[in-house]
Formats: structure tokens, sequence, C-alpha cells
């Protein structure tokens, strides 16, 4: 008999498991809270024109009806059940989820990624774990995806600790042109000693799997690519999951997954406003996003036997570094950054000794980009007197813009137990459940890394010839970013931890709840760590891992994807 | 600067982006007799030079804090809100459900045809869904007491936020200046909405929120008419389909 398995979202994850699951002959049901914007997915002939543009006013337009709480750990011992109601670090609820927006940068985590705990050992007022599998295990499904996706990268221009650290093959196609704004911050980096090279990005650099290649439009991150030159899980493992059979169906928001006995049995959805209905399933694969999966879990009163759903949730921190240049960089044209730079990524123990800090440990260096006009306008508009003519003024010369040549450290976010998701008391969402709690609070580890990398970006500036350079560390930038407890990375982690102890964690090497196995999460919420690294790869990976596993057994999944 | 009324006068022209876009390429004439004709632009005339929302005198009120958040000639060279049309992309915005036609929500996709399209896709605005109809309808209208719309208790919505925070104003300005807001010499204006201690802090910003997404945003929101705010940025706008060639992504 073919087994049913339902799909909870159609994201990064999501769809990697679906598409597995379908082409391996399973009856597979999609079910997404969003709308689909494309036309033509799942349709043998091709995608279609989609329904986004580059348009920054609807982009930033977020459904109404979500909202999230939050509040630091202080407050929440201090009892406050909620300082902020609103978005929070929001990725997109729509067909291909968070990968409709991003900017498709696709580092791999670097080995030590999954073995920190034992490596560089514990970190005080931490909870660092390492991950049941090694880069090892982890290497044919980081293949196998990059294939499928399509990376463009050079794999001969990435220094030689990377190599060591994240070894690997050529990537499929050659990089994108250089962003001339990425290039005036490499100039300086290489004068400071560091080795930037060519960012591994997911998109089409010459035509490839019938979409063409990346024509440097400019509204690349924060917006849907409106030709599909950029892969996201919509256009690559979700569409191929819709050829192979899977059903999708939007705007189902699934309030529990129903479970009995040890087993998962269903899931209780609503389409649109009407009133809930059920569907049975074998298998349910659990993949709407860490804070979203961990609201259903709670929801749902499964897999919390060790009291751990909804902890360790990990953000990234962002480390800003800037200065003015004489000339437009003109970074409206092309991708959101085109280099990286990966040496703060390495732990530096003898630093960290000053702080009784094991190690310390910074990450990944995006180059390149700008802001978008409307979010220009607001920067200034938030300065003391910024609005007005000064307003005009600042347009016209656009320091925080088109001579603004800046980077942005995405850095490791250590795991906390006390930093989690909860269901909030109060504050309900359209559908009248509880929303999502966020508790949070940097761990000391990242405010001091930001601290000390930010002069050192700040310093690859000034060797560029960059006047008037700083740095705005993590932290900071969440006051600034809009809301006040959390980073905005968008990178979203933890809460459903896997680990091989049932009492130390929420799930095993595969996705599988501990106490509910044949519930198997797909998303970032598994991993114990955060990583220094853009994660949703790893998290495409770690899924097309687990699913393999799922549809053809655990030993065939040690050794590599079989589709 | 013409009168506000005029100003106002002219947003019944810019009913339906793609329709403007069509009658821009017709020649004068033929502009001015379909116009005449269309009864939408009667029955607006006929209302008087309110909105869709905001009434004649809100978007005096309105027209006259946005001109100072964003001002043209002759205090700044270039093109400023009014110039622009931002508070009828305001108003559009608070009257989406009352316009007629799907509301100006979301833009369409993928191409304007400011870039190598032929047909301005941005102005076939999304439909809505049910709940995004409810969504929408509670951030804008406001719960109204209606159960359905009070999933997270009472909402006051973004209409009742400018009805109140307007008339907020035109008191303060009475109360300090004798006079209606747009009425004051500027000066006095920009004592009042650049200094926080009047306590109206909290509604200014959504104006000025919203005076950015009109200003800087795409035309077919009811905003940056003329592409008044994108021409003195240098900012191109979406690119799509054209794009840009490697050239111009790493030359100076
Ligand atoms: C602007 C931007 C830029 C980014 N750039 C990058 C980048 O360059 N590199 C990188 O690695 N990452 C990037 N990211 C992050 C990336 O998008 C996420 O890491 C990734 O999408 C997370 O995958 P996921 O499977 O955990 O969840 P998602 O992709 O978010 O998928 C979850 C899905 O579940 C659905 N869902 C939620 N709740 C329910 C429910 N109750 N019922 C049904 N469905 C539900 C959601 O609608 C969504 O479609 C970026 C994100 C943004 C927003
Ligand atoms: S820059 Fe390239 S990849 Fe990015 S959205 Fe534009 S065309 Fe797509």
């Amino acid at each position: 008999m073919t087994s049913h398995a339902i799909v909870i979202g159609s994201g990064a994850g999501a769809s990697v498991a679906a598409g597995v699951l379908a082409e391996a002959g399973w009856d597979v049901t999609i079910l997404e809270k969003g709308r689909n914007r494309f036309r033509g997915l799942g349709d043998p002939a091709g995608l279609g024109p989609p329904l986004f543009g580059g348009d920054e006013v609807g982009a930033d337009r977020f459904a109404p009806g979500n909202p999230r709480t939050a509040r630091t750990q202080a407050q929440a011992a201090a009892g406050v059940a909620r300082s902020h109601v609103g978005a929070l670090n929001n990725l997109p609820q729509t067909a291909g989820g968070g990968t409709i927006h991003w900017d498709a940068k696709v580092p791999r985590f670097w080995d030590i990624d999954f073995a920190m705990a034992s490596e560089y050992g514990p970190v005080p007022g931490a909870d660092v774990a390492d991950w049941p599998f090694s880069y090892g295990d982890l290497a044919a499904y980081y293949d196998r995806v990059e294939d499928v996706i399509g990376v463009a990268g050079d794999a001969d221009a990435e220094p030689d600790f990377v190599k060591a650290h994240a070894p690997r093959g050529p990537y499929q196609m050659p990089p994108g042109p250089p962003m001339y704004g990425a290039t005036v911050f490499v100039r300086g980096a290489e004068a400071r000693g560091y080795q930037p090279y060519p960012f591994a990005m997911a998109h089409n650099t010459v035509e490839r799997d019938g979409r063409p290649p990346c024509n440097n439009c400019g509204f690349c991150s924060h917006f849907g690519c409106t030709i599909h030159a950029r892969a996201g899980a919509a256009v690559t493992f979700l569409h191929r999951a819709l050829i192979a059979g899977a059903t999708l169906r939007t705007r189902a928001n699934v309030t529990r997954i129903i479970a009995e006995g040890g087993r998962a049995v269903g899931v209780a959805f609503r389409d649109g406003l009407s009133a809930e209905e059920t569907i049975e399933a074998d298998v349910v694969v659990l993949a709407a996003s860490a804070i979203e999966s961990a609201r259903i879990a709670l929801l749902s009163g499964i897999g919390d036997s060790s009291g751990l759903v909804g902890r360790h949730l990990c953000f990234h921190t962002e480390t800003f570094a800037a200065g003015r240049v004489a000339e437009r960089l003109h970074q409206y044209r092309g991708r959101s950054g085109s280099h990286c730079m990966m040496e703060p990524a390495v732990p530096d123990k003898a630093t960290a000794r000053w702080f009784g800090l094991p190690y310390l440990r910074g990450g990944v260096v995006e180059i390149g980009g700008a802001p978008m006009l409307v979010e220009e306008a607001g920067i200034y508009g938030d300065l003391p007197f910024g609005r007005g003519r000064n307003h005009k003024s600042m347009m016209r010369s656009s320091p925080f813009r088109d001579h603004l040549c800046s980077v942005q450290m995405i850095a490791e976010d250590l795991a906390q137990r006390t930093n989690a998701v909860d269901l909030d008391p109060g504050v309900k969402d359209i559908y009248g459940l509880p929303v999502a709690r966020i508790t949070y609070t940097p761990h000391r580890h990242e405010l001091i890394a930001g601290w000390y990398w930010g002069p050192k970006l700040a310093a690859c500036l000034s060797a560029a010839g960059a006047s008037t350079t700083y740095f705005v560390p993590p932290a900071l930038n969440f006051l600034t970013g809009g809301n006040p407890i959390a980073p905005d990375t968008r990178h979203i982690l933890g809460t459903l931890r896997m680990g091989t102890d049932p009492a130390a964690s929420v799930t095993d090497e595969f996705g599988r709840m501990h106490d509910v196995p044949n519930v198997v999460v797909c998303d970032g919420s598994t991993f114990p760590t955060s990583g220094a690294f853009n994660p949703t790869l790893t998290i495409m990976a770690t899924s097309l891992r687990a699913s393999t596993a799922l549809a053809h057994g655990d030993d065939t999944a040690r050794v590599g994807p079989v589709t | 600067m013409g009168s506000s009324a005029d100003r106002f006068g002219r947003r019944t022209l810019l009913r339906g982006g793609r329709d403007l876009a069509l009658l821009s390429l017709a020649p004068a004439p033929l502009v001015g007799a379909l116009t005449a004709a269309a009864p939408a632009a009667a029955q607006a005339e006929d209302a008087g030079t309110g909105g869709y929302f905001l009434t004649a005198a809100e978007l005096e009120t309105l027209a006259a804090v946005c001109d100072r958040f964003i001002p043209g000639p002759p205090e700044d060279p270039d093109p400023g809100a009014l110039d622009a049309g931002v508070p009828n992309y305001i108003d559009l915005f608070l009257g989406a459900f009352l316009v007629g036609g799907t509301p100006r929500i979301w833009a369409g996709g993928p191409f304007s045809d400011r870039a190598g399209a032929t047909h301005d896709d941005f102005a076939d605005f999304l439909e809505l869904d049910e709940i995004e109809e409810l969504a929408w309808r509670t951030r804008i209208e406001g719960s109204l007491g209606i159960p359905e719309r009070e999933w997270g208790g009472p909402v006051e919505g973004l209409q009742q936020k400018y009805r109140k925070g307007l008339a907020t104003l035109d008191d303060l300005a009475r109360a300090r200046g004798g006079r209606r807001f747009h009425q004051l010499p500027t000066w006095f204006q920009d004592v009042l909405i650049m200094f926080p201690q009047w306590g109206l802090g909290e509604f200014l910003d959504l104006v000025w929120q919203h005076s950015i997404e009109g200003m800087y945003g795409a035309p077919e929101y009811g905003g940056n008419r003329g592409l008044a705010g994108w021409a003195y940025t240098q900012w191109p706008g979406d690119s799509q389909p054209r794009g840009y060639t490697a050239a111009e992504v790493s030359e100076p």
C-alpha cells in the first residue's frame, strides 16, 4: 500500500522532503499556509511568469494577522509577558517559503560546525551541542542539493582554510559578475591580508534546468526572482514534487498534528476561513520553519517529554561595517552581494580567554549590496531632524546607499536553553490560535565577537579608501532594525533540537521526534547549533538526508541520496 | 504652488495605473473627452475635492504635513511630496476598499512597462483572498466591533488613526497658532511636527512611513507621479526584463 505523507509547509526543508517522497512513489499532500504566487508551478510544460515583481512597497507588506511577540530573558525573569507585538524576523509565508525572498547565498557549514562542543568545549552560559552526524555524513547530500538547485561559485578561489573545513568538488556554474561595490571592499580586505572570494550562490549564470541566467536586475534579496534565474525551493524541489504527483494545498493553515499513543495519525488544518478539517496520514513531515514548527508542536502537545520543545532558538547576529566612498557604487545593479570573507568564522581561542570563553567566533562576511530606495528614505527619517529639507538633501547625496560601501558579518549565535519559543498566553492570530512568543537575549560571546570583528571590517574599508568608516555591533542593530528583541537575519534555527539522547533533544538524527517517530522534522528547527554561515543549504541537505531515510531506510541514508 | 483642490482634482486621472498609462499615449483632446465621459471621474468631481477616504479638509492638513516632510520647489530644487502625489497615495491606501476594483495592496507581476516590457503587470493588482481581505480590512478599517476582526482584541484601523491624528494636529495648530495646520507658516508647521513634545509622534511616524512609500515606491500605488521620487535620486527603479549587463555591474 502506498504511504501517505502530509508535508507541513512548502519552504526550503519541506520542498526537499516532498520532492524525495513524491519521486519515491509516496502519496504526498503539502499543506501550505500562504498563497502560490507562481504560474505553472508543477506544470511539466514549465513555469510561467510569477505574480510578484521588483516592487519595494508590496514586498514589505506582509499580510497582517500573524503577529509574534517577544521579550528578553531579563523581562521573562521579571514576569513581563511581552514587550513587543508584531513582526519578528519574518520569513515569507507563501509557496516556496523563505526562499522566495532569499538571495540564495549557499555556503556549506564547516566540519567543526557539527562538533563545536567536542572540539572546542562547553561555553559557560550556553548549551552548545554536537550534531548527531558529521560533515562527512552530510557531504553527499550537499552535493545532491547543489546539483538540483544549481550553484555558481569558484571552488579554486576558496582559501585553503575553507577547503580544509568544507572540502568539495567544482560548482555547477562559474560565479556571476563581481559587483563594483563589492570589489571596493575586496581590495581593502586583501590589503589587510584577508582572502575574500566569490560567494557561492544558487542563481544561474548560464541557462540551466530550463531557467535563464541571472540578468543582474538588482531586486534580489527581499524580492522574488521574476525570471526564475535564482533557485529557491519552489522552482526546484517543489516544482519537481508536484510534477511527480504531490498535491499542493495553499492557504491551508495547519492547526495541529493529531497523535495517538506515540504515533501521528493525521493533521488538522483550516482552508482559508472555513472550519477545521482533518486528513489522515502515515507520516507527517513538519517543516513550517523553526518558530512555526515549534508552535505547531506546542499546539499539538507532542514531542515534549524532554521539556525542550521550542528551546535553543538561534538566529544569527549581525555586525555591520560601512564607509563612505567618493564614487557612486550603483549597487542596485547585480545580486545582493557577490563576495564573501570567511576568516571571522575561524574560532579564536587566544582572544576568547580574556573573556572566560573557550573560543570567540564571528561568521561569514557578506560583501556587496545596499539598501533599496524606500529603505534608504527610512534610514534618514529616523535620524534626528532627518525629515524635511534635510531628507531631500540626503536622498540626493545618498551617503547611506549609493556612496556607502558596507558589509555585514552574520555570526554564530550560541544555543541557549533559555532562548525559546512558547505559546503567548494573551495574543492570538487571525485563526484565534495563540501566537509564538520569543524569549531571546544574545550570549555575551556574540556581542564580544561583534565588537572584536567590527573594527577589523571597518579597517578593511579604510584600506579600500573609504572615509568615515564605522561599524554597528550586534544588539544595537536589533534596535535600529525595527524590532527591539531579536536580530533581523531571517535565519531561524533550533527549537526542535536533534540528538541521540531523548532526554537532551527532541528529534533524532533523521528528524524523527523521539516521542512520535512518524513526525519527521525537516526544517531549520532541528539544528543543534546555528553554525557561522547562511543556513539554508544545510537545511535542505539535512532534510534530504532525513527524507531519504524515511523513503528508503536508515542504512542507505548513511551512504547518500538514493534518487 | 496650486491650491490643494487642484492637486486632488487631478487624482481622478490617476485612477487605475494602467488606464493612465494608456491615456498618456492618447492625444490631449482625446484624453479630455475620455475623462469627462468617465462616470467614475465625474462622480468623484461631484463629491467635491475629498479623496476616497479622507475629506477635503483632511487632505489639506495631510498635504501640508507631507509637504513639510518632503518639500519641493522653491524650498528644495527637486519635486516634493505634493508633486509626486503622496497624499493621493495615502488616501488610496486608506480607501483601498472604497476605490472599487482590486484594492491596491499588492502590485501584480512580474514586470512594469518601464524596463522593456510592453504591458504594466504591476498595475494588475493581486486579488485578495478571504484571509488577506479580512486581515487588510482589519488593519485599514479597524475591527469596528466585528467579531471575526477581533481575534487579537479591538483594533484601531489606519483610517481612525488618520482621522484622529489629523484632527489633533489641527487642534494643536489652532491652540498654538490660531489657525488650521495648513494655514500656518511653514516654520510654524515644522515646530509642530518635527518636535516630539506634542505627543503626535506615533501618528507622524505613520504618516512619514507612508510618505516615503508614496514618494519612492512604484507609481502604480498612486504616488511617485512622473517618477518624481526616482529621478532626482538617480534611482532607476525596477529593471526587469532588461536587467543590467555584466559590465554595468562590475565597472565603476
Ligand atoms: C530576505 C531574505 C534573504 C535570505 N537570504 C538567505 C541567503 O542568502 N542564504 C540562506 O541560506 N538563507 C537566506 N534566507 C533565509 C532562508 O529563507 C531560510 O533559512 C529558509 O527559507 C528556512 O527554511 P525552512 O524550511 O526552515 O522554512 P521556510 O522556508 O520559511 O518554510 C516554511 C513554510 O511553512 C509555512 N507555514 C508556516 N506555518 C504554517 C502552518 N501553520 N501551516 C502550513 N504551513 C505553514 C510557511 O508559509 C512557509 O512556506 C533569507 C531570508 C530572507 C527573508
Ligand atoms: S539579480 Fe538575478 S537572481 Fe537576483 S532577482 Fe535579479 S535576475 Fe534574479
